[in-house]
Parts: C-alpha cells; structure tokens; sequence
C-alpha cells in the first residue's frame, strides 16, 4: 500500500466536556461540527495528554482522531465547510412539520402570554384547504414524514378540527402518500380529560405537553382562567389519569418572580406520585420583542443555565427525567424556520414560519385559501438571515452547533442594539459531560478505512492546550492514499452542482 | 467532470471544503432520519444564495443537485 504524507491539525470545533479528573485531563472531547464524542479514558485518555504535552500517539489513535474528524487536514477551511453545510442543509427537504393552531382562543389569561385571543375556529373550508396544501405541495413526487404540533390558543377548545385533520393525515399514511405522522400537543390541560387523552393518543398524538408554572399557589397566580379561576387542581386531576402510551412533558416557564419555586413544584409533583412519569422541561420565558432585555423580570440566559444544572443534579438525585437540551451540530437548521416545508398554520389559513409570528399577518408567507401563494412562499428576514455575520459567532467553538440560536430572538436582539447568547452557551461542558457520561464512544461522522495501522505518527509540535478549546495546532501523520481519496460521510458522499 | 441531469448540466465538485460540508450533512440527517438514510438522495434545486427560488416555483433559478449515496 502507498502511504502519502498529509499534515493534519486538530478541529477548531473540539471541545474539551466536563471537569478536570485526577489525571488531569477533562472526561471528554466533543466536536461541535460532527457531534461526535470519545470519552477521554484508558488509551485515549493517555493519547490526549501526550497531545497536549507535544508527543506522538499511537497509530490507532490518530487514526480515530482523524477519521471521527476530530483532527482534519491542516489547509481545510473549517469554518467556510461549516457554512457551506449550512446553507445548503437548510434549503433540503427533510419531512415536514405542521404547527397547527385550530383556534386562537384560549381559557387562560396567562400574565405572560404573547398572544392575541380570537374566537372561533378553523373553518372547514380552511381545513379541507390544508389538507389539499398537504397533499398536493407537502408530499408533491414522493411521500415524506410528516409530523404535527398542535398549538393555539388553547387547541383542545376545537376538538373537531384535530379529529377532521388528523383522520385526514392518516389516510394519506393509508395511501401511501405519507411515510408517516406523528403528533403531539401543547396544552394548558385544563380540558385533557382521560376520554380526550384517549381520543388523542388514537388520533396520532403520542406526546402532551402541559404546562405548570410553580406550586399549586404560584401557578394558580400566573396561569388563572380568564374569570380569575384557579387551574393548577383541574390539570393535576388530569395528569393523574393520562393513559398508558401518551407521553407528558410537564413545562415550566421561569422568571424571577417564580424561578425559586421549581423545587417546590419538585416536591409537589412527587406527593401527586407525578414526579416519576413524566419528563420536566423548566424554560426561560423569552421577550420575543427584544425590548426589554435586559428585564428586572426576565432571567438572563447566564443565570438560567446556573439554575438548569443545580436542576439538572436534583432530577439525578431525586431518579426523575429532566429535559436538558444538548449542544449538537445544527447544520440543517435551528427550527423549522429553515425548513422548507414546515409551516405555522392560522386558524384563518396564514402560514407562517415561526410560532411567535402567529396571527400577526404581515409576518405570513402563504395563505391556504390563495392556491397561487402555495408553491412560493415568501422568503422572510428570519428564513434568510445570515448566522455568519457575527465576528464573535465566527470564532465561537459552539458555533456549528448554534448557529445563532432562535432566529427570532437574535433578529429582535440586534434590532435593538443588544446580543444575547443562548444559555447552551453558559453549562454545554456539564450538560455534554451528563448526557455522555455513560458512553465512552458516540461516532456518527466517519471516514471511510478500515485501515488504522498505516496511519502512523509522529505528530509534530503540538503544544499544550487551552482548557476548553483545541484550535488549529497543527501535526502531520502519513495517511495511506486510499484513506485520503476516500469520500468522507455516512458511507460515502459525492456533491454535484448544477450549471 | 460534466454530465446531464434532467436537462442540467452537472459538474462534479470536490474542493475539500465542499467534500467536508458533504460529510458534515451526511451525518447530521443521518442522525435525523434515524440511520435510516442509507441511500439517501438529498435533492435542492437552488443555490442557497438564491433563495428567493421555490423547488415547485416557475421562478428560474440555478439548480444544485446533491447526491448522498
């Protein structure tokens, strides 16, 4: 076998997870980029400390630094690759996700609700629209996935619209015209009676969400019927009669005036024998207009990530399953945003591309009942937004796996002169080290070889490096010939541009 | 290297960056689709900096084809 020379340097998106261990070396690297992460223990352990002291590894393992992409040749321009990705991921077909809203009315008077209520319902006209959108521009050549959000206002309080449209979508599984569908629902849970728990679960709905603010006397102040009525009594009623098979989600949306409540809706939830069968998700309450940060209200990202992983050891401690989101690469997008054929459904027909745009027409791209505006819908100023343009973004190791975060929230923030970073930004070495702390390997980007042996050192001149990043140190190996014009991917990949 | 497809002509692109995107995107709906994506044809029909161009829309755009095979 020919071998070639090729210099190689470590991937600026490495990130060194977790604290120091008594080997002083961290317990993990991640890249932001692949989403790959090798657990830095026993030989790997030992190859990392050589690294960072300067010294050679051993051909096995150079070869999984490179081929897992944790090291990349030296001339490769990472982050115009990272880009590249990126605008072209967000422009693929890769199913599509409805966020239907079959009313915008709501029995809740929330204090910090967004919305505008309107009564009424989707008209039948609107729905059976919706049904051909999806059928003739959704699904167009070939079936695809398609999954749902029910969404409102309050969406139980229109129950015939998602047993018309969800009776409709699994039909078109029946015909073949859908890969699949799935579904679940955002619900305040007041009207989530087991006979309506039941009737969703076979209506497609696999997932509830409710929300509970606090303890029963903080979520009966923030979250009261629009006459003023206490809530938190009727929900819990509900979650304790869910059926088998219906996931529940329990969020919890924070601010300062509640944040110091979340253990104590802990230990309720635990007397309601609640606690074990649901999955907690405690999340910031955003000012979508940007005008108000930073708030004497609102928690800043920086103190929200502190809290998440004091919460983070309570779930750990107390055996409940508490929902942390997790730095991953996001190069097909943030949200369905940048998803081609995802869409914000009105009850009046709008579609938009964001939920926070909902009922705000200026901000619709498409309208149901207008079959012109189905094949091109409106680009906006989120769908095409650049998250490059950022000097700090541009050399942020977290960058691959950002990507600016929630596209309305960095366009509000920048209109008014401020940036805020999401909170990932703030706890991403714990949250990574929890979620892989019982992996030692978790490869989903590799290099096609089965041939570590001919990938020999030495490594040359790597010096130590910082504690939380690896950037741009350059080394060499010899990579056999048949390694480095190999395509890299799942198997293999090839990239054609049409002239 | 050129070649047609469905009327366009293709070209074959393989700077290292381009090459690296590609496996970048492989891996990421990989893990979408669940490892499912083995043969996987990924197809946009613009340039991403075009993007007021539609995959169904009449609008004329320049196509971009991409295979993961």
């Amino acid at each position: 076998m020919t071998s070639q020379s090729t210099r190689l340097r470590l991937s600026r998106y490495n990130v060194e997870v977790g604290g120091l261990s008594e080997s002083g070396c961290p317990t993990g690297l991640f890249n932001t980029a692949t989403g790959n992460y090798v657990a830095l223990i026993g030989d790997v352990e030992v190859a990392w400390r050589r690294l960072r002291g300067g010294e050679g590894v051993s051909p096995a393992e150079a070869g999984l630094l490179f081929r897992a992409g944790f090291a990349v040749e030296e001339q490769l321009d990472e982050l115009r690759a990272v880009r590249l990705a990126f605008e072209v991921g967000r422009r693929v077909d890769q199913g599509s996700h409805l966020t239907i809203a079959p009313t915008l009315d709501c029995n809740y008077a929330c204090d910090y609700c967004f919305e505008e209520h309107v009564p009424g319902a989707m008209s039948s006209e609107v729905q059976q629209a919706l049904i051909g959108f999806v059928r003739e521009r959704l699904v167009r050549q070939q079936p695809t996935d398609l999954s749902v959000t029910w969404f409102g206002g309050e969406p139980l309080m229109a129950p015939s619209v998602i047993r018309v449209l969800s009776r409709a979508f699994q039909a078109l599984v029946t015909e073949g015209l859908l890969l699949s569908y799935q579904a679940h629902t955002i619900t305040n849970g007041q009207l989530l009676r087991p006979e309506m728990a039941a009737e969703l679960l076979a209506l497609g709905v696999n997932q509830v969400q409710v929300t509970l603010d606090g303890p029963r006397e903080v979520h009966d102040r923030r979250r009261t019927l629009k006459n003023g009525g206490a809530t938190f009594a009727a929900i819990a009623n509900n979650l304790a009669r869910m059926p088998s098979g219906l996931a529940t989600v329990i969020r919890i949306n924070v601010d300062r005036s509640n944040v110091s409540t979340v253990p104590r809706l802990f230990d309720e939830l635990e007397t309601l024998d609640l606690l074990g069968r649901v999955t907690v998700d405690v999340a910031l309450v955003e000012d979508f207009s940007g005008c108000e940060m930073p708030s004497e209200t609102l928690l800043a990202p920086k103190e929200f990530a502190g809290l998440e992983m004091e919460w983070m050891r309570e779930a750990e401690r107390r055996g409940f399953r508490l929902h942390v989101a997790s730095p991953s690469p996001r190069l097909t997008g943030v949200c369905q945003v940048d998803s081609l054929n995802s869409f914000v459904v009105a009850p009046t027909g709008e579609l938009y591309r964001c939920w926070a745009e909902l009922g705000n027409g200026g901000h619709a791209v498409a309208q149901l009942l207008n079959r012109l505006t189905w094949s091109a819908p409106e680009p906006t100023g989120l769908t095409e937004r650049d998250p490059f343009d950022d000097e700090e973004c541009l050399a942020c190791v977290l960058l691959p796996s950002c990507m600016g975060g929630c596209p309305l929230l960095r366009q509000n923030h920048r209109y008014w002169g401020q940036k805020v970073c999401p909170s990932i930004k703030h706890n991403f070495s714990e949250v990574l080290a929890g979620r892989f702390g019982q992996e030692s390997r978790v490869v989903r980007y590799v290099r096609d070889s089965n041939d570590e042996s001919a990938v020999i050192f030495p490594f040359a001149a790597v010096g130590p490096q910082p504690s939380q990043t690896t950037v741009g140190v350059p080394f060499a190996i010899q990579v056999p010939s048949s390694v480095r014009n190999s395509k890299p991917g799942v198997r293999s990949a090839s990239l054609r541009v049409v002239q | 290297m050129n070649e047609k497809n469905s009327g366009s002509t293709v070209r074959q692109v393989q700077t290292p960056e381009e090459t690296h995107a590609m496996a970048l995107l492989g891996a990421d709906a990989a893990k979408k689709k669940k490892d499912k994506c083995k043969g996987l044809e990924i197809v946009i029909t613009c340039k991403p900096q075009l993007v007021s161009c539609d995959p169904v829309a009449s609008t004329p755009c320049d196509p971009v084809v991409i295979v993961i095979k």
